[in-house]
């Protein structure tokens, strides 16, 4: 993976060690979001001085998930497993899953962010995205 | 502090109309919506003339699409006010005319909602901001994740939510105005090849095009053009929230619902055990028992059980989507919160027929926007 390019690296970054990180931010009022945005926050409307850019886990706990098999996208094919996934930090997130079946899941289940390869840039570099299993 | 719609003056439905909501059809918006207008004046008894301002709620037509139809009901020269609000476009629509009326500014006024499907981007996605998993989640995939969080929960099964879809049809089977006005079976509607989750075809709601009117009027428009005090039904709360910040990970349509609901119950005087007839956003299956909940028909995780005794039915302690709801009735987007007001007022003047909830005299409208907004009204037999 040292070759690799994230796919949107305003999302999130790969790490020498462990699984990726996600870019969140948290707020002087205690709120932790993700994606980071320059607006303000969603809680008290503190301005971007008072938001801090901060790392998350890319640990956290399913809540929900869904195989889904229609879908109209050129970019996704299905089918495919999305989930409604609550951080570590405190921070509810949506994301695709890396796993082959559905049926190895729950809810409550812990699931690590972690890498996917989704094509190869002009310099010949890995395209990699992010997914979540439940393996480290 | 501001004032509720109940401490201004007095608002009521006095017309209605429709043109069914149907798949995609070669007939123009200003047909479509001539049509309900033109229904809910001669539901009113009323001409053109008499309507002081109109509210016209379309998502998916782009701009400017008001004077092009009104125009040709006689271009009178009064207000014309565009309105645009997701799937809670025609109740914000309505909701204005009745703030309009309300306020002693006009006497009647008009809420037209029309729409066509046509893939105007959704500002929604404007934002700037990317994410993970955007692009893999519309608005199916959402209420699928929804329905599994529901189902893990409260140890629901597929089937039993399924059951929502069953009533709505049936219920959808009995309004000539409705898209899907066919009865379907569990059985139908699970063998259905799966779109995402438990979720199947039916199970979600056909979105095509249609139109809704209602006019609204003071007291003092209801004498001056004598219109049937007898068929006219009391507006008793408008209420209009967005999301906030819930807890992470927390249903935010149902917290949103369960906020709007109970403040417009508390601005009407009411319980929800009070009501008799009540039009959710059941856009998807799980959406009812979530709002059934949330509304505080029944306490969490019991909604799927009060469906099974039949106490959503028609004749039941309270009929829910007895249009058929967006479900099957059909969720054109701009008519469809406008639709949900020409059901109520049907069911309070008992004139819905085969659908008629014996004795409804309170119902409540209930739409959730994508954003998310929520608009909510309760209406009265006076
Ligand atoms: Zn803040």
């Amino acid at each position: 993976m040292m070759q690799a390019v994230p796919s949107k690296p305003e999302l999130f970054a790969i790490k020498e060690a462990g699984n990726p990180a996600l870019k969140g931010c948290r707020c002087a009022c205690g709120h932790v979001f993700f994606p980071r945005n320059e607006y303000g926050c969603e809680a008290c409307g503190n301005t971007s001085e008072k938001i801090e850019n901060i790392e998350l886990s890319g640990e956290g706990e399913i809540r929900a998930f869904a195989k889904v098999h229609q879908h109209h996208s050129d970019e996704l094919k299905p089918p495919f497993v999305v989930a409604t996934i609550v951080l570590k930090e405190g921070c509810a997130i949506r994301a695709l899953l890396d796993v082959r079946d559905e049926k190895e899941l729950s809810v409550g289940q812990t699931v690590f962010s972690s890498l996917v390869e989704i094509g190869v840039d002009e310099q010949g570099r890995k395209i990699v995205d992010l997914r979540f299993k439940p393996q480290r | 502090m501001g004032k509720t719609l109940k401490e201004l003056r007095p608002v009521y439905v006095v017309g209605i109309g429709l043109h069914r909501y149907q798949r995609q059809s070669e007939k123009t918006y200003v047909e479509l919506g001539l049509t309900a207008i033109r229904e809910a004046l001669q539901d009113a008894k009323l001409d053109w003339q008499a309507i002081e301002s109109s509210y016209v709620g379309t998502a998916r037509l782009g701009m400017a699409a008001g004077r092009a139809m009104l125009r040709h009901l006689g271009a009178t020269g009064t207000a014309i006010t565009h309105i645009e609000n997701a799937s809670a476009t025609g109740s914000s629509a309505f909701r204005q005319a009745c703030i309009e009326v309300a306020s002693g500014m006009s006497d009647l006024v008009l809420a037209v909602g029309v729409d066509k499907p046509d893939p105007v981007a959704r500002a929604f996605t404007k934002n700037g901001i990317r994410d993970l998993a955007s692009h893999a989640i519309v608005p199916f995939t959402h209420f699928a994740l929804l329905a599994n969080e529901y189902m893990s929960k409260h140890g629901v099964t597929p089937e039993q939510v399924a059951q929502v879809a069953v009533k709505n049809h049936r219920n959808g089977s009995l309004n000539p105005y409705a898209q899907r006005q066919k009865e379907r079976t569990l059985n139908d509607i699970l063998s259905e090849p799966p779109v995402a989750g438990s979720l199947t075809r039916l199970q979600c709601c056909p979105v095509g095009e249609g139109a809704a009117a209602a006019i609204v009027a003071s007291e003092e428009a209801i004498k001056r053009y004598g219109i049937d005090p007898n068929r006219v039904i009391r507006i008793s709360a408008s209420v209009s929230r967005s999301e906030r910040v819930y807890e992470p990970g927390a249903g935010f349509d149902a917290e949103l619902t369960r906020e709007t609901t109970a403040i417009a119950l508390k601005e009407a005087g009411l319980t929800g055990q009070e009501l008799d007839v009540v039009e959710f956003h059941d856009a998807f299956v799980i959406e009812e028992l979530l709002y059934v909940e949330a509304l505080g028909l029944c306490r969490e995780g019991h909604a799927a059980f009060l469906l099974e005794e039949g106490a959503l039915d028609i004749g039941g302690q309270c009929a829910v989507s007895a249009s058929g709801g967006l479900l099957a009735m059909g969720h054109p987007i701009g008519p469809t919160g406008i639709g949900q007001i020409a059901e109520i007022t049907r069911q309070l003047r008992h004139e819905a027929g085969p659908r008629q909830q014996p004795g409804a005299k309170k119902g409540l409208a209930h739409m959730v926007g994508l954003g998310s907004v929520s608009v909510v009204h309760v209406l009265e037999r006076p």
